[in-house]
């Protein structure tokens, strides 16, 4: 007989079921990531009908471009414009003000957050007007069609166990990250990123900038105005990333004459940080010249770089390719049809307006098969002022292309709101093709520029000649004079000038 | 025998009443039937002068060169005059062959306007025409149209950059004077140019190359190139290496042997109380902490403990295991693995010839595979060889 010593036994079954306490839910569409192109996408997917969720982990929505990216930094350079400009410009326009003008940093900070905190607050009840469930917690692929949402600590509201979604289209929008600079160790104190930058407590004396690209130039106009000196330090011979190489080049003129340092075709060699002041160690790319500078704050802002960590992308066989971004065909799709890649994390231009084009044709097509975006026609804004921006092509890309082309420009000084604004700085530029006419593409460098460069989408979609943006009735007096007058110029002579 | 294509498109009534009176009669002209159509003829009018029509009636049958074509009325309406009687052949797109009304007008009442009348004060007010029954007129005409189908306007060269122009189109600025300038009338243009703008948009470009100022090749390259940089560039992507992902560690692996006895205990018998044991073991070595406790402190809470460890309840460990029979022939080996044990007991076990043996020693190979999820799978795999030390013989 088997005998058995003392072993208490219980009566209850061992069950072999793995999944008694795992959380578990089930939709249509998962999106991962709730910035532009996330939100976008789940509200777009909700509204065509889908079960629809979306995962963040940042604790609130919107992403880079409403926590720390676009909108924090818009802030900063409006009210910093106000400041400059009533200290400054103040008298020649006939406003005595009385008693100093100063800047208070922490109302300054404050109107900032307010704003981010009621923009970001709006998505989440976008998200409930239009039912899209959302998991505040970490997403990760547990299987091709598994996604697996994890707690994150000290986020008010993150899921409070582990919970599987079993999904059966994935929109992945997990956007990007800060490039870091190798050797150099970002403290978000005295040697920031973008993030750190937008919530400095005092001005620094000065501002160095690592790269001159379009957040370098924002942040170096924000706190070159609040009174800081700031230097831009960039390894290519031009400021402005993919700009026209003649608005780069008028750019840094105007951003010199307002007091910023350029120090172009020059290369970091690293940098230390010694207590309160940070030493930067940078050499000629050319010539190979030594230097060292210093600075009280030090902005490392040599780009951003696609995010996939933790997501297990590649565990279930997303491709990534040499610059880290996921891999997609032509309608978002990955090597698993129904998973989705969209905004910064994959192919195309770094923006936000980019990222949510793409979050609504990514839903479009999950419910029709067809879903329209135009990489021909996204525009690009710096919000310097005068501000910068430009969509289409760019005369380099033309005459690279082998394209033949017409230019037409036309000055800010010989427009008369810009006159009686005082604000004349800058110009339009219009290219177009030699034979038909057609737009090309549209460069503006001008107050209110980032508005204006609306009017060059519109026609670049509809296929307009320079003609057609000439022969519509602009308002008189308007800066969109100058933007007809330039298409003017391109395919025949401008009236005034 | 014919393809079926649905020629859907408005014509517009070109109405000669200035003011907004009710009543309104209207040229109907000759309808084309395909892009490239510029003559037909009336095979038969399907309504008398007077009669009222339907929406979707069919108000004539128009031959071409290639076929007879049944031709729908879209609105309601009244056929006040035949300009154009049966068998009229020959005749011009868009010449007038008959008169048509509001199906409610007074014919007797009616203003009728002048054939002379120019056509262009047209007013928008659709007149669907669709070949639903197309018939055949031979067997040549079937390849012309084909043909004459994929065909482009004579001036182009065949290319996927032009469309055919939206007859509902607003033109552009730039192309309504190049039109007025060349006397072209929209029409026309509509029907002689072809478009290279969005949803068959006519460009400035598109009436330059029509009227020959621009080569069709600098039209062409341009659209092309333009038509090319509205989608991304992904033909030359680089992967990167497939990182290395952290290699699955081996499984670990416990076995053990145990002898055991059997002694007054069938076979049968013998087996499954050896089969209960192991899962209860199993059972045991699984229960966590805050089961195993029994002297539970007030803090002690349950749930928060579950909460702490993942997957509570998911197998930590598997089993394996054979029984051997020591002294007996090798071939009667039992083995049984742990999922499909009935199975194999009740085909073993019932079958073999052994059971009538009463007594006979055995031993017990285990193999427990611990689970490499789990922190606590070593831990309680190894409480469940303890268990098995506790079997007896
Ligand atoms: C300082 C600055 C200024 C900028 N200014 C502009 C501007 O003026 N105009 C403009 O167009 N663009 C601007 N940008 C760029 C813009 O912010 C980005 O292009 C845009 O945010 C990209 O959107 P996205 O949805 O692809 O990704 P993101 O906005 O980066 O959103 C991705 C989200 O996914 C979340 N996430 C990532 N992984 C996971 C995961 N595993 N689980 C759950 N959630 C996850 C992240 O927390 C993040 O919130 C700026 C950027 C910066 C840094």
């Amino acid at each position: 007989m088997l005998r058995l010593s003392s072993v208490r036994l219980s009566s209850r079954q061992f069950s072999t079921s793995s999944s008694l306490l795992l959380a578990k839910a089930k939709h249509d569409v998962v999106v991962i990531g709730g910035g532009p192109g996330g939100y976008v996408a789940a509200i777009k997917a909700a509204q065509l009908g889908f079960n629809t969720a979306c995962v963040e982990k940042r604790g609130s929505l919107g992403g880079t471009c409403l926590n720390v990216g676009c909108i924090p930094s818009k802030a900063l350079l409006n009210n910093s414009l106000r400041y400059h400009e009533i200290k400054t410009d103040s008298k020649k326009r006939g406003i005595d003000v009385k008693g100093e003008v100063t800047l208070n940093i922490e109302q300054f900070q404050k109107a900032k957050d307010t704003v981010v905190k009621q923009l970001t607050g709006g998505i989440e009840m976008l998200f409930k007007k239009n039912g899209v469930t959302y998991y505040k917690g970490d997403g990760s692929f547990e299987s091709e069609k598994q996604i697996k949402v994890s707690p994150v600590e000290g986020i008010k509201g993150t899921v409070a166990e582990e919970t599987i979604l079993d999904a059966e289209n994935i929109i992945i929008a997990t956007g990007s990250e800060v490039t870091p600079f190798p050797g150099i160790t970002i403290d978000e104190e005295r040697i920031v990123s973008s993030t750190g930058v937008l919530s400095l407590k005092e001005i620094p004396k000065r501002l160095v900038i690592i790269g001159g690209g379009i957040i370098g130039l924002e942040m170096g106009s924000v706190y070159s105005r609040l009174g800081s000196k700031v230097t831009v330090l960039e390894f290519q011979p031009a400021i402005g990333a993919s700009m026209d190489q003649e608005i780069a080049t008028a750019t840094q003129k105007f951003l010199t004459k307002q007091g910023i340092d350029f120090k172009l075709s020059t290369k970091v060699m690293g940098a230390e940080r010694n207590g309160d002041v940070v030493k930067i160690k940078v050499e000629g790319a050319k010539d190979g010249k030594k230097e060292e500078l210093e600075a009280d704050v030090l902005l490392v802002a040599i780009g951003r770089r696609p995010y996939i960590q933790g997501l297990n992308a590649e565990e279930v066989g997303l491709e990534v390719d040499k610059r880290g971004r996921l891999v997609i065909d032509s309608n978002f799709q990955t090597s698993h049809p129904h998973i989705k890649v969209i905004g910064d994390v994959t192919f195309g231009p770094m923006l936000a307006h980019k990222a949510e084009e793409e979050g609504v044709a990514a839903a479009e097509i999950i419910k029709t098969g067809h879903g329209h975006v135009n990489y021909g026609n996204i525009p690009a804004v710096m919000y310097s002022h005068p501000e910068v921006a430009w969509v289409g092509k760019t005369e380099q890309e033309l005459k690279k292309d082998g394209i033949e082309f017409k230019v037409g420009k036309f000055p800010f000084v010989a427009n008369s709101r810009a006159k009686t604004n005082l604000d004349t700085e800058g110009f339009v530029k219009i290219l177009i093709d030699a034979k038909t006419d057609r737009l090309l593409g549209a460069h503006i460098i001008g107050p209110n520029a980032g508005e204006m460069i609306a009017e060059a989408g519109l026609a670049l979609e509809y296929g307009a000649s320079a003609e057609d943006i000439a022969r519509v009735c602009h308002a008189h007096p308007t800066l969109s004079e100058a933007f007809k007058e330039a298409n003017l110029a391109a395919y025949d002579k401008p009236i005034n000038f | 025998m014919l393809r079926k294509q649905v020629f859907s498109f408005k014509q517009a009534k070109s109405f000669f009443h200035t003011t907004n009176a009710v009543r309104k009669a209207y040229f109907y002209d000759m309808p084309a039937m395909s892009p490239t159509m510029e003559k037909g003829g009336i095979v038969s009018w399907k309504f008398k002068q007077g009669d009222s029509f339907k929406a979707g009636d069919v108000l004539l049958d128009i031959e071409t060169d290639k076929a007879e074509i049944d031709v729908e009325a879209q609105d309601d309406g009244k056929l006040v005059k035949l300009i154009l009687n049966d068998g009229s052949k020959n005749i011009p797109v868009g010449q007038p062959i008959a008169i048509l009304a509001e199906p409610d007008d007074d014919i007797t009442t009616l203003e009728l306007p002048k054939i002379s009348e120019n056509s262009s004060n047209k007013t928008k007010k659709s007149a669907k025409i669709t070949n639903k029954s197309t018939k055949t007129v031979g067997k040549q005409a079937e390849k012309s149209v084909t043909k004459e189908i994929t065909k482009k306007n004579d001036y182009l060269p065949p290319s996927p950059v032009f469309h055919k122009s939206d007859p509902n189109q607003v033109l552009y600025p730039s192309v309504a004077i190049l039109l007025a300038e060349n006397n072209i009338s929209p029409q026309e243009a509509f029907k002689k140019i072809e478009a290279t703008g969005p949803k068959g948009k006519l460009l400035k470009g598109d009436v330059l190359t029509y009227l020959g100022k621009i080569s069709p090749k600098s039209l062409i390259s341009i659209t092309e190139y333009i038509n090319k940089s509205a989608s991304l560039d992904l033909s030359h992507i680089e992967l990167r290496k497939k990182v290395e992902l952290p290699k699955k560690p081996e499984p670990i692996v416990l076995k053990t042997c145990i002898p055991l006895k059997r002694a007054d205990i069938e076979k049968g018998q013998f087996t499954k109380t050896l089969r209960d044991y192991i899962n209860k073991f199993k059972f045991l070595a699984h229960q966590n902490a805050w089961e195993i406790n029994n002297n539970k402190s007030q803090f002690y809470d349950p749930l928060f403990e579950a909460l702490l460890i993942p997957e509570p309840y998911a197998p930590r460990f598997t089993v394996e295991y054979k029984l051997k029979p020591l002294f007996a022939d090798k071939n009667n080996d039992t083995q049984l693995k742990n999922d499909i044990f009935d199975m194999l007991t009740i085909g073993v076990i019932n079958n073999t010839n052994n059971n009538n043996k009463n007594q006979e020693n055995y031993l017990l190979d285990i193999e427990v595979t611990v689970s490499n999820k789990y922190s606590d799978a070593k831990e309680k795999s190894e409480r469940f060889m303890d268990y098995l030390k506790t079997l007896k013989f």
